[in-house]
């Protein structure tokens, strides 16, 4: 019986498993793209519309999830207080465009241009500062203690940097005026891609693209994925590790500020506690793509997106704004559950 | 090996002076009126001489993204306790204590807090009348507790519950043993200044009929208050023939409403209930769903999408959108209310009044009325409660009946036209469609 | 690894003292008795700062020296006896805990002791940590959604003892009167153990997906179940899912109070009813903390007989070395099922027993939140170690229920010039911090100084304590395999 139950895990089972695994969720796929087909049939106006809608709102999920996936990979430290250094630079969004220029709706593009370039500059840099002293403050000197000891001092610095905002801004949420031009660049029938859709991919896309080249195409880079590889080894290779963590942060706070102008032009709206939860979606989809993966990190925010997207504006069968919560982590469930090591991650031990 | 004895014996010396220090605090002589523990409670509001009689205390949520209404209610009490009756209520002077239903953790009202809250208030013989709660489901575990309270029932007076269940049964929308279940003692101790769902949903389902539609797609922001208007709205709109297209919950936290602008769209509904409080993202939502859905459809929204100036954040999209109020609006208040509103104003330097900072304050004098007339015991208090007849008050004139409900339940229809509210008409919906 | 020299105070202590001239002072100390180098330097202290108070005016409350005389003894008794006589002291002193509780003496910045509203409510984390402990502490599994074990114990304690589902009439040796409306009314200690049956069931079902994922993608999907469980309370009614479930937002309420009904009551002289007591001492706050102090011995004594079975040592080799320990034949999927199972249960226990004293389940208490809060219990405390874990959890619910709110109005009273401010929505106003506005920075930062101080946690388990010392990293696969 003994020898039974430890001979367990090795061969049998597998073979059920390899084989059941993977057709059940071919079946699954199946079901979702025939619902997904027959809405498209049913109207398709309103499909592309919510296609448009999730691909804007998915960039912006993936601009925050690339900051948990770049800190996850090189300290895998789920980084909890990043939604919230996220959320001041929506906080010091607002101060720019609302204090210092005074926007008011619908700007002329002489007078919106300085101004979100204003805003992204103190963003950028506001928040990167921030993401680098919180690294210095709370994990550092936790560098050698046990990983989930400092996944609680991120959740402490969380509170505080609510708590910071709750204190500069108040408790309700602050209102932007429409600054982005909201005509649409091309109309087919009821359908239409519009300017603040477009600005969030300008913005986004080369944020991205600069991620890209300083991760793969620098010096600072080659260190960062040296360290994410094997701290030691880089230690041992002449890496300044601390240094490279701290840039690391650096550059992590700077998306972190990019996506808060991003945030708030778009949605036109943002209070103390909104970083909590779209952290939360952030990290998921950084884990749905797989953890410490860049490209990742972009394609499961994009998913995300879209899935919520789709739930919430589809009309056949589709659950509704009630479930989307539901519906997006079962999804994540189900997809890990098939990709143990999320969407584009390798297999590691770590991803079973 | 006796180093770490010395190390050892550190914290017991440390503890020992702290608690010896620690010491001093209990020492403080007794005071006329016994304080509410600091941990939910802030200090005592109080300026007269000696100390008060009696105290009143407040149970809000004052942590979280909702607490800006609660802090503005506190304000209005302090108002009403310092500038109108200096302290005192006919022969007893009276300290004020806002006390804190919420927990750092929770970021917003907590059962375990309004229980304890509950039980620091029936046990302490100087609380004389408690003002509050802003959540339903807080007045549902606090009005058992205070009704079973030492010394007879202890009244409690809400200025933003709206949950019918708490003082009356409305079938459809309260669970069976609805409001008896909240008083085990069988007498009542529980009032309230604002009017219930179960009158306000009639109401804006009778004024899209009025508009000529034909179908309403009900949002809610899943909370209590939001739900329940909701729910009254459909229960209406099936009466009088509305076809309800979708009852849906907005995500409060959400990012965008783009995509349920849409989904509403492709319903073909030709006008859109909002039921919850404009706190919750409502500007934002107000902006998405006009955007998506074009000017002809109308938006109707219940009083939670006040004040008028919160809306119109969400700028032109607000443009003539219906919002309904129960009792009269900030802006169409009689002279005492607009007196009230303008020193308030002055008091709270604050631009703008919530409106839940105008039911407070009558809440504040209604309480401080009754203890004046009674003779300075719970029971007395309550039972003066129950005989309140406001004329002219900050709110106009009404009574409480004798459920605990006030008597003020016409329905005041506002659209904005310009940034503001304009009024539009008033409804009286029908006991038939009520029932 | 990292050996700093500590004890340096102590150095210098004799070294002052011998610059003051008395030369070999500390070799004389040293030959001195062992029990009176350990004895007398505290009694000296305690002595001195008790003395010293009360010359200036600050007589000591009687609590305090029975405390003080306490502690005393239980410092100079030798290990053997500590050993039983610790748990032991500190477990007659919490029974005893409301008979004293008025006659207490004031604590330093935080004021008061726990009042008994907050005891129970601490008793109450304290088992729902100890649940989560046996998941991350001993399996080594990050569950981020812990919140749906305490709300799935929470409503099915609910269900089973409340009028909530009026289509059916049941009574099951419940008490208190019948309202006449019907409902499922079992009796309270029936439905704690359905409760927590039922949720273990759950921990099995949540477990199963994550079998195969390892570390942080285990952390996401039961954060994800926890997010999906409270959406689901929250819709449960006649509109979400066209069957009242949950009674959506308005939570059900109000729940059967415990008690032992009557029979047990005439013949035990159990109290039949808590809500019923009355007392000055024993009232329905103190039974229920008696009670819950009962659930939490039975939560700890299941908690320390699983660590040393052999299901808890499998659980500890897969916490150490998930490859290893399959290697050496422990079945991972049964070990962490089991995890799952074990933790849950108590996690439903600790949910019901909460609805009882709530008297009521409100969809809004199940937020993401409240799993990062009894996580942070666990690991602040000192993850697997069972005394650690209850000071994090007995602690951390000390400071969200009062001690925020007790330490900012002792700033506002003793270091700050307030003066009739307060709550008025600024930072600072007229000399008041307004402390509902500042409680969560307080909160995170006393969170993050605790753990950047020990980063081991309070009390943390022997062999993680010489992981932490040695050095030896929490997965030393993960570097290799990049």
């Amino acid at each position: 019986m003994a020898t039974e139950a430890r001979a367990e895990p090795i061969r049998p089972r597998r073979d059920v498993l390899q084989l059941l695994v993977p057709s059940l969720g071919l079946v699954l796929v199946g079901v979702v793209l025939a619902w997904l087909l027959v809405n498209l049939a049913k109207s398709p106006d309103a499909f592309f519309r919510v296609l448009f809608i999730g691909i804007t709102v998915g960039a912006l999920y993936a601009l925050v999830a690339l900051g948990y996936s770049l800190v996850y990979g090189i300290l895998e430290l789920i980084n909890f207080a990043h939604g919230d250094v996220f959320m001041l630079g929506g906080m010091m969004t607002t101060a720019v465009l609302l204090d210092a220029f005074g926007l008011g709706e619908s700007p002329s593009i002489g007078s919106l241009a300085p101004a979100i370039v204003a805003a992204l500059a103190v963003a950028m840099v506001g928040c990167g500062l921030l993401n680098a002293t919180i690294e210095r403050v709370a994990y550092k000197p936790l560098r050698h203690a046990p990983r989930l000891a400092a996944l609680i001092t991120a959740i402490g610095m969380s509170f505080i940097v609510q708590d910071i905002a709750l204190v500069w801004k108040g408790s309700q949420s602050i209102a932007v005026p429409n600054v982005l031009p909201k005509g649409h660049i091309f109309q087919i029938g009821e359908v239409e891609y519009r300017w603040n859709q477009l600005i969030v991919l300008i913005i986004t896309v080369p944020v991205l693209l600069g991620l890209v080249y300083l991760v793969q195409f620098t010096r600072q880079g080659k260190a960062m994925r040296a360290t994410a590889q094997d701290r030691d080894a880089a230690a041992m290779m002449g890496i300044d590790v601390d240094r490279t963590i701290s840039f690391t942060f650096l550059v992590a706070g700077c998306l972190a500020g990019a996506a808060g102008v991003v945030f708030v032009t778009y949605t036109e709206s943002v209070r103390f506690d909104t970083g909590f939860q779209l952290g939360l979606i952030a990290f998921t989809s950084a884990v749905l793509g797989g953890i410490g993966n860049l490209p990742g990190a972009v394609l499961g925010g994009l998913l995300i997106g879209l899935i919520q997207a789709f739930n919430e504006g589809l009309s056949w069968y589709a659950p509704g704004p009630n479930w989307t919560q539901s519906i997006v982590f079962t999804i994540l469930i189900l997809i890990l559950v098939f990709r143990p090591q999320g969407l584009l991650g390798e297999r590691t031990p770590e991803g079973g | 090996m006796s180093r770490r004895v010395l190390v050892a014996s550190l914290p017991v010396v440390l503890s020992a002076a702290f608690l010896a220090a620690g010491a001093s605090g209990s020492g403080a002589g007794p005071s006329a009126a016994t304080v509410l523990p600091s941990a939910s409670c802030g200090p005592v509001f109080y300026k007269g001489g000696g100390s008060p009689q009696f105290l009143v205390a407040s149970d809000l949520p004052l942590q979280g993204a909702g607490r800006a209404q609660p802090l503005s209610m506190v304000k209005a009490i302090r108002f009403i306790l310092e500038k109108q009756y200096k302290f005192t209520a006919g022969r007893y002077t009276i300290g004020y204590q806002s006390c804190d239903d919420s927990t750092a953790q929770q970021g917003g009202w907590a059962p375990e807090k309004c229980t304890a809250n509950a039980r620091a208030y029936a046990n302490d013989r100087s609380v004389i009348g408690v003002i509050g709660t802003f959540n339903s489901g807080c007045a549902k575990l606090i009005i058992p507790i205070l009704n079973r309270a030492p010394n007879g029932p202890l009244a409690m007076i809400s200025p933003a519950n709206t949950y019918p269940g708490l003082t009356h049964a409305a079938k459809g929308i309260t669970e069976p043993g609805e409001p008896q279940k909240y008083y085990p003692t069988g007498k009542r101790n529980y009032v309230r200044v604002v009017a219930t769902d179960d009158f306000q949903g009639p109401a804006d389902a009778l004024l899209i009929q009025q508009l000529k539609r034909k179908s309403v797609y009900i949002l809610h922001d899943n909370q209590t208050y939001g739900k329940g208007v909701a729910l009254a709205v459909q229960k209406a709109a099936k009466k009088l023939g509305i076809k309800a297209l979708g009852f849906e919950a907005w995500d409060a936290k959400a990012a965008s409403y783009e995509a349920v602008a849409a989904r509403i769209k492709q319903s073909g509904a030709e006008s859109v209930f909002l039921g919850g409080i404009v706190d919750n993202n409502g500007a934002k939502l107000v902006k998405d769903l006009r955007d998506g859905l074009g000017p002809k459809v109308l938006l109707v929204a219940p009083d939670g999408f006040t004040p008028f100036s919160a809306v119109a954040e969400a700028g032109s999209a607000a443009e003539g959108m219906y919002i309904s109020v129960a009792g009269l609006p900030n802006e169409a208040l009689g002279p005492r209310g607009k007196a009230f509103i303008n020193a308030y104003k002055a008091y709270s330097r604050q631009k703008t009044v919530d409106p839940y900072a105008v039911y407070a304050a009558q809440a504040a004098q209604i309480l401080f009325d009754a203890i004046a007339r009674s003779n300075g015991t719970r029971p007395s208090v309550t039972a003066e409660l129950f005989k309140t007849k406001v004329n002219g008050g900050i709110l106009g004139t009404f009574r409480i009946d004798r459920n605990g409900d006030t008597t003020l339940k016409g329905i005041t229809i506002y659209k904005m036209t310009g940034g503001e509210g304009k009024f539009d008409r008033t409804l009286y919906p029908s006991e038939s469609l009520v029932k | 690894m990292r050996r700093r020299p500590r004890l340096s105070a102590y150095e210098g202590f004799w070294q002052a003292l011998g610059a003051a001239g008395v030369a070999d002072a500390r070799r004389r100390w040293e030959a001195k008795p062992l029990l009176l180098q350990r004895g007398l330097p505290p009694l000296v202290a305690a002595v001195l700062a008790v003395g010293i108070a009360w010359a200036s005016g600050l007589p000591p409350s009687p609590a305090l020296l029975v405390l003080l005389a306490l502690s005393y003894a239980l410092y100079l008794s030798p290990h053997r006896v500590r050993r039983w006589a610790l748990p032991v002291t500190a477990l007659s002193v919490a029974v005893a805990y409301p008979f004293y509780l008025e006659h207490l003496f004031a604590l330093p910045v935080v004021k008061s002791f726990p009042s008994m509203d907050t005891m129970v409510v601490m008793a109450i984390f304290t088992m729902m940590a100890l649940g989560l402990n046996m998941v991350v502490g001993y399996a080594g599994l990050l569950d981020l959604g812990y919140v749906a074990f305490y709300a799935i114990g929470a409503y099915v304690a609910a269900w089973l003892a409340s009028d909530h589902f009026t289509q059916v009439d049941l009574r099951f040796g419940a008490i208190g009167e019948d309202t006449g409306v019907g409902g499922i009314h079992i009796s309270i200690w029936l439905a704690l153990v359905i409760a927590a049956c039922v949720t273990a069931v759950a921990g099995v079902i949540i477990g199963l997906p994550t079998l195969r994922l390892r570390g942080d993608y285990l952390a996401i999907v039961t954060l994800g179940f926890g997010e999906i469980l409270p959406q689901i309370a929250r819709n449960g009614d006649q509109q979400g899912l066209g069957f009242n479930l949950t009674n959506g937002p308005q939570g059900i309420n109000p729940v059967d109070p415990p008690g032992f009904g009557g029979w047990l009551a005439d013949h035990l002289g159990l109290p039949a009813n808590y809500l019923a007591e009355q007392g000055r001492y024993v009232n329905f706050t103190s039974l229920l903390y008696w009670t819950a102090i009962g659930l939490v011995l039975l939560t700890l004594f299941a908690s320390i007989r699983l660590r040393d079975s052999r299901l808890g040592r499998a659980w500890i080799a897969i916490r150490e070395d998930e490859t290893a320990a399959a290697a050496m034949g422990v079945p991972l999927m049964r070990t962490k099922t089991w995890a799952y199972a074990a933790g849950a249960f108590f996690g439903g226990v600790a949910g019901a027993w909460f609805a009882t004293f709530n008297q009521g389940v409100f969809a809004d208490q199940f937020q993401f939140n409240i799993s990062v809060f009894i996580l942070c219990m666990v690991i602040l405390g000192g993850m697997g170690n069972v005394w650690g874990v209850i000071v994090g959890a007995a602690f951390l619910t000390y400071l969200n229920t009062e001690g925020l709110g007790n330490i900012g109005g002792w700033l506002n009273e003793n270091i700050l010039p307030c003066k009739g401010g307060g709550t008025t929505g600024k930072a600072i106003s007229n000399g008041c911090i307004d402390v509902p506005l500042l409680q969560f920075g307080i909160y995170g930062a006393i969170i993050v100084a605790v753990m950047v101080l020990r980063p081991q946690g309070l009390f943390p388990e022997a062999r993680r304590k010489l992981e932490f010392e040695t050095g030896v990293h929490d997965q030393p696969l993960q570097d290799l395999a990049r």
